[in-house]
């Protein structure tokens, strides 16, 4: 009874869907508030559903109830319960089933934490937010139902890929999804900004949390699956440039665009055009991504479904989502008017460079990601577009975006100081060049491309801290109240340093891993000792063991410097024979500069075996840098004045005459 | 009907709860403006606490206040024209719920399987073990025999069958376990008391326990059952009186059938006892053949014999996993009456072997056809144990390399008794593989292939499962 409970919460979530989408638009055109607020009750309705349809998906796969077919394809009795669990998403069904679940959490916390949204502009979101539900619905009620039954339950399932089971991967989706879906946000107030025609600062800051927190979820989502990729495949590589990657690393750029183009709205009500195109575009990607991740036009880890049904419904959605907002704003954009006036230098030029190299940027990847399908589609011709052409278009412009990134911060709005934004970034340049030089004599690293890109990233490195220095009034004023004024910044403050220091950060674990990582491939005897980089690596004993469900190898391998005993790894070799294949488990030590990993390969000829050692510096930076960038739009949210509409302060405001 | 009568409820509460806002009194909504002017009073404090900290110059503040101030004032232009006022309104209310219910169950009635229960795999435990009882899994009838013994304790079948199903497959104490409330359910009946005193000996290393031999004398009280004379034997040989032993055994001997199941074990036992003895076989076994008298007494060459001990000795140093070399140079030294060596021997190879069940089985059967486990210190009959096990957890890595050695040529062993075993063959490629041993990993991965033959799909998983390793794809 709790399965059909929760296909019949499915079927609850379509109809509050539809009637989210409809009764509260028909309300703001005939001036009913009780309709308009429907939009509200219909939206809790919904969450109501589709949490209860997950719910019971994720009892199914916990008591490991095979008369689901779902769950006898992608589950076994056998495997840990975190696996169960996770493995309710790790399947075409169940990830679409938390694709809606996540769409409809953003209604009903739009519902409820946007109370001083406006009730008009309010209903027109939720209902834009509901259509793009109620077409998800159907597709997953019509080609992909998680509740499907089968007439003979199987006494147990055919498990899930092993490469899955992985408590890195349990939590991918999930991030990624909030990131993927809560950019519907953004996308439905920019098209209920076009449909009420009104577009202001107050419209920026109602949106502008929603996109920090999806932009949060994405960050962590794509840094959590460039993780797993690199402690689970075994290759040291942590990103692929593959199109699955793609697909969830453009939205994010775009969605980037659009958080600073957002603060201009809000601070200058300019770039309000621009702002909207961007909300659109960022959602657009967003659901291209989930087009080919899960229309089986790409096959990876990722395309559980490759089923042309279910490609064409998705495209059947994308066609009308995206080219029904696009036509909307074609129709509706030219009435618009932008507010704010601003000279050359200025911190909306600065936002404005940085968006449109941003945008620059997701072009050559989307160029690059969908070039192939297309050719492949037209001629059948198979061509693979891989790192070097991304390395030669994607890379200069983000090296760029980011020095724009560090310059930026030094103008102030509208009008700013030419000499003195010049005379900074002179200083930051000097400091950056000492700083690389410092760095190629001593670790004699003359690389020119890694000492432009260290160039670079200490560049916003610095620019990050000289702003911050003199936003709390160094070097002229007194520690203690320099440490006052830091305690006195605003919390949006702190997450544009953040992020920027987070962003300088990752870019030189990067960097730095692309360049002066060494690895070596051999087939060795234990305790041969082969010289990686500084490093000597060694294997020692191979131990056979057992896993909840799998056997495994585990070697101790060994790391030295210059004769020194530095650690020990612990590499392993799984064989799940539920699934009948293995996997490997990279041995990982993480040092504050680098990363010692080590990799078990098959046994080889006399004895030895296949080993792969690597040492790749910067690579905890790369995790330091994200786990800084998501943070900060964390912490943005923090910002008073971003609760959403908390009514300012007014006692403080009192205090001041000038009012 | 229950279940029906939850979905309408849920969809009524549901539908109920999407029209609320027209079912409350009315009531007046503002309309945008007001938010956008406390925006526009955050920025002004913010240009003030810009200029107070210094960031811009006084001018600069005045030209932006300005400017906000322009902005503010034009967004409160528009203040007094967007609130709307709202009627409440219950057949709208009421229509809307209705509607929605309407759909939710209509939509359901036509997509869902109302009459589909679950099925958590826990509640399909009898199903799921029928389904592999039928398939031939003892396992899993002796599980469905416990679920019944659980149900009806009083039903003497139920354990009955339980307790032979148990002792089938050589889970002797269950056996005796259960046999104990079979006896307590016939009112000592004595075939079912001698079936558990047998299970008891047998669960106590083939060593017939004092209460083994009070029960086996109790059921000879009553009538002159065969195996309690058989046991009855037994314990007396394993108390040293291999005289009283081997005086019954050639008594029941000489009153069993020709063709009765436990002659041929009788005769063995004969044999032991006049070794042990010394005694001349015809006495107690007029018909014995030559073999017999052969391992009765002396052998016909002691002098090969000793040869041979010589040869297997030296075999087992190279390679002490050998277990058929451990077995012949116990059979030998037998033969040779030195006992104490064959038992060294047997003892020193279920060493090498402590994890490898099947081979210290051998070993075991071994011992017993010898008539070792009559001796004081001989062997006793039992699988790995928990003591065992917790042994093995704190063995040294050394001690655990050997145990892994003895685990393989376990499975190797078992593989050459059955090679009817997809999965131990990929497993034993792969454990040589592993271990180092490339040629003997070949060789396995040559005699599965070989056994296979013929066979593509099975080929193609034994490929895949082990060609690898060994590189043979």
């Amino acid at each position: 009874m709790i399965i059909e409970l929760g296909h019949f919460a499915l079927c609850l979530a379509l109809v509050a869907a539809l009637i989210q989408s409809t009764v509260p638009l028909w309300g703001t055109v005939n001036g009913s508030p009780a309709a308009m607020k429907v939009a509200d009750t219909a939206a809790q309705v919904q969450f109501f559903g589709t949490a209860m349809a997950f719910a019971a998906l994720t009892w199914a796969f916990v008591v490991s109830d095979f008369s689901l077919k779902v769950v006898a394809l992608n589950s076994h009795s056998s495997k840990p319960m975190l696996y169960k669990v996770s493995g309710v998403w790790a399947n075409h069904e169940g990830s679409m089933l938390l694709w809606v679940l996540m769409l409809s959490l953003f209604g009903v916390l739009i519902s409820i934490f946007g109370r001083v949204i406006p009730v008009v502009v309010r209903a027109t979101v939720l209902a834009v937010q509901a259509m793009i539900g109620v077409g998800f619905y159907f597709f997953i009620l019509v080609t992909s139902n998680p509740f499907e039954r089968l007439a003979n339950a199987p006494i147990n399932g055919e498990g899930m890929n092993p490469l899955l089971q992985d408590p890195g991967v349990a939590f991918h989706p999930p991030l990624l999804y909030l990131g993927y879906v809560g950019f519907s946000t953004a996308f439905s107030f920019a098209v209920a900004a076009l449909i009420t025609g009104r577009v202001d600062p107050a419209w920026a800051r109602w949106m502008r949390p929603w996109v920090l927190f999806a932009w949060s979820g994405l960050t962590a989502g794509i840094a959590l699956g460039s993780w797993w990729a690199y402690y689970e495949l075994g290759w040291g590589g942590f990103w692929f440039w593959d199109p699955v990657e793609n697909a969830s690393f453009m939205p994010w750029l775009v969605g980037t665009a659009l958080l600073h183009s957002a603060i201009v709205v809000e601070k200058r009500n300019a770039l309000l055009k621009w702002t909207i195109l961007l909300a659109i575009l960022t959602f657009s990607l967003s659901l291209i991504g989930t087009f080919l991740v899960r229309s089986g036009i790409l096959t990876s880890v990722h395309a559980f479904a490759t089923d042309p049904e279910r490609g064409a419904f998705i495209l059947l959605l994308l066609c009308i989502a995206i080219g029904g907002a696009l036509t909307l704003y074609a129709w509706r954009a030219p009435k618009l008017q932008d507010g704010g006036v601003f000279s050359i230098y200025s911190r909306e030029t600065g936002l404005l460079v940085n968006n449109l190299l941003l945008a620059a940027a997701c072009g050559v990847v989307f160029v690059g990601t969908l070039y192939p399908l297309f050719l492949e589609l037209l001629n059948g011709a198979k061509i693979s577009v891989g790192a070097p052409y991304f390395n030669k278009t994607f890379l200069p412009i983000f090296g760029l975006a980011m020095l724009a990134a560090g310059i930026g911060p030094f103008m102030a709005w509208k009008r700013a100081n030419r000499a003195e934004v010049l005379r900074r970034t002179g200083l930051t340049a000097a400091i950056s060049l000492i700083l690389t030089l410092i760095l190629a004599v001593s670790l004699g690293l003359w690389d020119a491309v890694g000492l432009l890109g260290v160039f670079i990233a200490s560049f916003l490195a610095v620019a990050t801290l000289i702003d911050f220095g003199r936003r709390i009034g160094l070097p002229k004023a007194r520690p203690a109240i320099a440490l006052r004024r830091a305690v006195g910044l605003p919390a949006s403050a702190y997450g544009l340093y953040l992020g920027h220091a987070g962003m300088a950060i990752a870019a030189a674990g990067v960097i730095a891993v692309s360049v002066w990582s060494a690895e070596a491939i051999q087939t060795v005897q234990p305790g041969t000792a082969t010289k990686v980089g500084p490093y000597e690596f060694s294997l020692h004993e191979i131990r056979n063991t057992a896993g909840p469900n799998f056997q495994t190898s585990i070697a101790r391998m060994e790391v030295t410097r210059n004769g020194k005993f530095v650690t020990s790894l612990a590499p392993e070799r799984r064989w799940y024979p539920v699934e009948r294949q293995p996997t490997t488990e990279a041995g990982i030590v993480t040092l504050w500069h680098g990363d010692l990993y080590g990799v078990l390969g098959d046994p080889n000829g006399t004895g030895g075996y296949v080993t792969r050692y690597y040492y790749n510096p910067g690579v905890p930076w790369m995790w330091t840098g994200a786990l800084l960038i998501t943070l900060s739009a964390l912490i943005s949210l923090f910002d008073r004045r971003l609760r959403v509409g908390a009514p300012s302060d007014r006692r403080r405001m009192a205090a001041q005459p000038a009012e | 009907m229950l279940f029906w009568s939850i979905l309408t409820l849920l969809a009524a509460l549901t539908g109920l709860w999407m029209a609320r806002p027209f079912l409350r009194r009315g009531q007046m909504e503002m309309d945008a403006t007001d938010s956008s002017i406390s925006i526009y009073r955050d920025q002004l404090d913010e240009v003030e606490r810009d200029r107070q900290a210094g960031l811009i110059s006084d001018g600069e503040c005045q030209a932006a206040r300005h400017e906000i101030e322009r902005r503010a004032l034009s967004a409160a232009r528009n203040l007094d024209q967007g609130f709307f006022v709202g009627h409440r309104s219950v057949p709208a209310g009421l229509g809307l719920a209705g509607v929605s219910v309407a759909a939710v169950v209509g939509l359901y009635a036509a997509l869902g399987a109302p009459d589909e229960p679950d099925q958590p795999l826990a509640a399909r435990r009898t199903e799921m073990l029928t389904q592999q009882a039928a398939a031939g899994d003892i396992n899993s009838s002796i599980q469905l025999l416990v679920d019944a013994a659980a149900e009806t304790p009083d039903d003497f079948e139920t354990w009955w069958v339980l307790a032979r199903s148990y002792a089938e497959i050589g889970d002797n104490a269950s056996a005796a376990d259960a046999y104990r409330h079979a006896v307590e359910l016939s009112d000592n009946n004595p075939a079912v008391l001698s079936a558990y005193a047998e299970a008891m000996t047998l669960a106590n290393g083939n060593k017939v326990p004092p209460a083994a031999r009070i029960l086996f004398e109790q059921v000879l009280a009553e009538q002159a059952d065969s195996r309690a004379r058989y046991y009855v034997a037994l314990a007396k040989a394993q108390s040293q009186d291999f005289e009283g032993a081997v005086q019954d055994w050639s008594r029941l001997y000489a009153d069993s059938p020709p063709n009765a199941p436990w002659v041929a074990m009788i005769r063995r036992d004969i044999i032991n006892m006049t070794r042990f003895l010394k005694h001349d076989i015809i006495r107690y076994l007029p018909d014995a053949t030559p073999a017999e008298i052969a391992a009765a007494g002396g052998t016909d060459s002691p002098a090969a014999s000793a040869d041979r001990v010589a040869e297997l000795t030296a075999v087992l140093a190279a390679d002490p996993t050998d277990y058929k070399a451990w077995i012949a140079l116990a059979t030998e030294q037998s033969g040779l009456g030195n006992n104490d060596a064959a038992l060294a021997a047997i003892n020193e190879g279920r060493r090498h072997f402590k994890a490898a069940p099947f081979v210290l089985q051998m070993f075991d059967e071994t011992a017993r056809a010898l008539g070792l486990d009559m001796l004081d210190r001989g062997p006793g009959v039992t699988g790995p144990d928990a003591d065992q096990i917790a042994a093995v957890t704190a063995l040294s890595q050394e001690e655990q390399d050997d145990m892994i050695d003895g685990m393989v040529a376990g499975l190797a062993a078992k593989l050459e008794e059955n090679p009817d075993n997809l999965d131990g063959w990929i497993m034993l490629v792969r454990s040589y593989a592993n271990l180092g041993r490339l040629d003997k990993a070949r060789a396995a991965y040559a005699s599965a292939m070989d056994h296979y033959d013929g066979n593509d799909s099975v080929l193609a998983e034994l490929r895949a499962g082990a060609g690898e390793v060994i590189g043979a794809n």
